[in-house]
């Protein structure tokens, strides 16, 4: 069953209570997503939304630290989570965060991962570590490099390409990097982007890129998945959705990244969201409120994905 | 007309540890000037001294940083001062929130978290206004609501806003006693791309109206595109290029601008892009002569050992680069054989 998928996101919510007794209210902070990544087929699927969107979420729920209040995730046909299959979910699928600053611990030395790693997943020879340096070798640095060095001695790129490194040491078939460019200069962002481009096509890795920045995953993904406030609002390749985007909240989106082009300047004014939390309980669908096209039917009925041109689109326009 | 001058700063830590000093020259030896009721961009990687720039021409000068050398002249249209010569604490304070401001970086925590918003906003004006409760609120009430801004987040705690919120609630703050001059350090960065274009509409809108001279600092170039007028792009201390944006981004002349802007990617173009090779030099111990030869793809001899000076290229435009000199069209020749 499903033994050709990599990863099946099936149907999965995640509801976060807040507050005891009276004041309780519930946050749907993963709403009904699902998504399907092929086994033979590596590609770099994006989550792309705005902070709150439940992007992270997302992450910690395929990663097993959170457990899904409804429906299921099945990595290479056993359920995430369970004991069945633990120790290859580990070595497989393998995260990267967001500040690698804050990966590291700053009073140990940064090849300490690395060898700890090594000898957790693998046969120890003392004092060789050949996966480590392969690994090294794969992000374009050398063990020299980071030899007795501590995080604060090495720069943001060079850390979160070491970052990269430490999770390419088990070989794993899926990465999950939750933000993993946006603590990194901009002029250095590209070496860590062209990176994950180049593990996907040589090492055959498929990665779950978790971003708000539209570029970059224009850029590097297959297929992308914009998220509002829980839900994947439009899912398809990245060069459709971006390209001509269908749902107003993804058009919004794309009209807001600045352009480095001083002849393009934004005309137009917008209205920011209201309180987050407003927006997650909304009814009907959650962008009605700021939404230029919205009409009745939004405010009252939540709209279901709709097939439109290669992609689905959450939104009435489509229906 | 020029509302500040700055001239040959040299801005440099100086610590002392064991009986060892070490000298980190942050900002060393920068020129330039703002005209009134521009946008001025500073642009550069972090590391670069940006921050340490401001800083100084703010006159949040403490140890370890320390002022070099150099001018700082404000022309103001009652008054022309040098902060510099401003020894005492308690003239520089009233010069600072009332006439120049600062938006500072980390909208996140520059907030206090245990006070709510309004008490902050107290601080600021019961400083340099003298005002009773009645005239507080009507000068809160017509500041916010110019900014689209509800009286109730006065009563709220930083930790209730969302962060796009709290930037928004740090921007009503710097600029509420109307400053002549707003400094706004990294204001975007850690914002998502619609609360981004949100804030930068209102750092335009207050701009307009209350006519004042904003100096942007940031690392985005993007950001730089759609809001200044002028940009100065620094590199490990100095800086390289200065020109209107519209000459800066068409035809960067500094191989370290065009290494900036190419490695930004675009929605729509999917070619392969690369990154710049190479980290930004330590500043306690700068490369000689030109500081980016190391990482510079036309490098020559010349460069390793002479510092080029910042030229006058044309009337908006000036670049520290010898292949703009004695009319080199050699840089342009390759950048064109290489696209």
């Amino acid at each position: 069953m499903n033994s050709e998928k990599l990863l099946v996101v099936d149907n999965v919510t995640k509801v976060f209570t807040k507050g005891q007794g009276f004041v309780k209210s519930k946050i749907e902070a993963v709403s009904r997503v699902s998504f399907a990544l092929e086994r033979n087929r590596p590609e770099i699927f994006t989550l792309a939304g705005e902070s709150g969107s439940g992007k992270s979420t997302v992450a910690k729920l395929i990663l097993g630290f959170e457990i899904p209040t409804t429906g299921s995730i099945v990595y290479k046909g056993n359920p995430v989570g369970g004991l069945k299959g633990k120790r290859e979910f580990i070595k497989d699928v393998q995260p990267i965060f967001q500040n690698p600053f804050e990966t590291f611990n700053p009073l140990k030395k940064v090849q300490s991962y690395f060898h700890d790693t090594e000898r957790n997943f693998s046969k120890f020879s003392p004092g060789k570590y050949p996966l480590t340096e392969r690994a090294l070798e794969l992000v374009g640095l050398t063990a020299s490099e980071i030899k007795d060095k501590y995080p604060s001695e090495m720069s943001g790129g060079q850390l979160q390409r070491a970052s990269i490194a430490r999770a390419l040491i088990t070989n794993p078939s899926l990465l999950i990097a939750d933000e993993p460019v946006s603590m990194i200069d901009a002029s250095l962002r590209m070496s860590v982007v062209n990176l994950f481009k180049r593990l996907k096509d040589e090492q055959k890795v498929s990665i779950i890129y978790i971003t708000h920045d539209l570029a970059t995953a224009y850029y590097i993904s297959d297929r992308i998945a914009i998220m509002l406030r829980g839900q994947f609002v439009e899912v398809g390749a990245v060069k459709k959705v971006l390209d001509e985007p269908l749902h107003p909240y993804s058009q919004l989106l794309k009209a807001s990244v600045p352009a480095p082009d001083p002849e393009t300047r934004w005309s137009e004014d917008i209205t920011l969201s209201d309180l987050e939390t407003r927006e997650y309980t909304r009814k009907g669908c959650k962008f009605a409120g700021r939404c230029p096209k919205a009409f009745d039917l939004c405010r009252e009925q939540e709209p279901e994905h709709h097939a439109v041109d290669d992609r689905l689109v959450k939104c009435h326009l489509y229906a | 007309m020029a509302i500040l001058e700055v001239d040959n700063l040299k801005a440099y830590y100086v610590t002392q540890t064991f009986g060892r000093s070490s000298t980190v020259r942050a900002v060393d030896g920068v020129s330039f000037h703002v005209n009134k009721n521009e946008i001025y961009g500073i642009a550069g990687e972090s590391g670069c001294g940006k921050s340490t720039l401001l800083k100084a021409i703010s006159g949040l000068v403490k140890p370890p940083l320390q002022i070099l050398g150099g001018e700082i002249r404000y022309n103001f249209a009652d008054q022309q001062l040098n902060i510099l010569d401003l020894k005492d604490e308690k003239q520089r304070r009233r010069l600072r929130g009332a006439r120049i401001s600062l938006i500072p970086q980390g909208s996140m925590s520059v907030l206090n978290p245990v006070r709510r918003i309004k008490k902050s906003f107290e601080d600021v004006i019961y400083a340099h206004l003298d005002v009773s409760e009645g005239e507080f609120e009507e000068l809160v009430k017509n500041h916010l609501e110019a900014l689209g801004l509800d009286w109730t987040v006065m009563h709220t705690y930083p930790h209730q806003l969302s962060g796009g919120m709290r930037q928004r609630v740090t921007i009503a703050l710097s600029t509420i006693l109307r400053p002549e001059i707003i400094f706004a350090d990294e204001p975007t960065t850690a914002l998502d791309v619609v609360v981004q274009r949100g804030v930068i509409q209102l750092i335009k809108k207050i701009k307009e109206e209350q006519q004042n001279t904003l100096i942007l600092v940031t690392h985005d170039m993007s950001v730089h595109a759609t809001l200044c007028d002028r940009l100065a792009v620094m590199y490990a201390g100095e800086i390289v290029e200065e020109g209107d944006v519209k000459s800066l981004f068409g035809s960067p002349k500094h191989p370290y601008t065009s290494m900036l802007l190419s490695s930004l990617p675009k929605i729509g173009d999917k070619s392969a892009r690369v990154s710049a090779p190479g980290a930004p030099p330590s500043l306690a111990n700068p490369p000689t002569g030109c500081r980016f030869h190391p990482r510079c793809p036309y490098a020559v001899d010349r460069c390793r050992q002479e510092t080029p000076a910042l030229r006058q290229l044309n009337e908006t435009h000036r670049v520290a680069c010898f292949l703009q000199e004695a009319g080199s069209m050699e840089l342009q020749g390759r950048a064109a054989n290489e696209q």
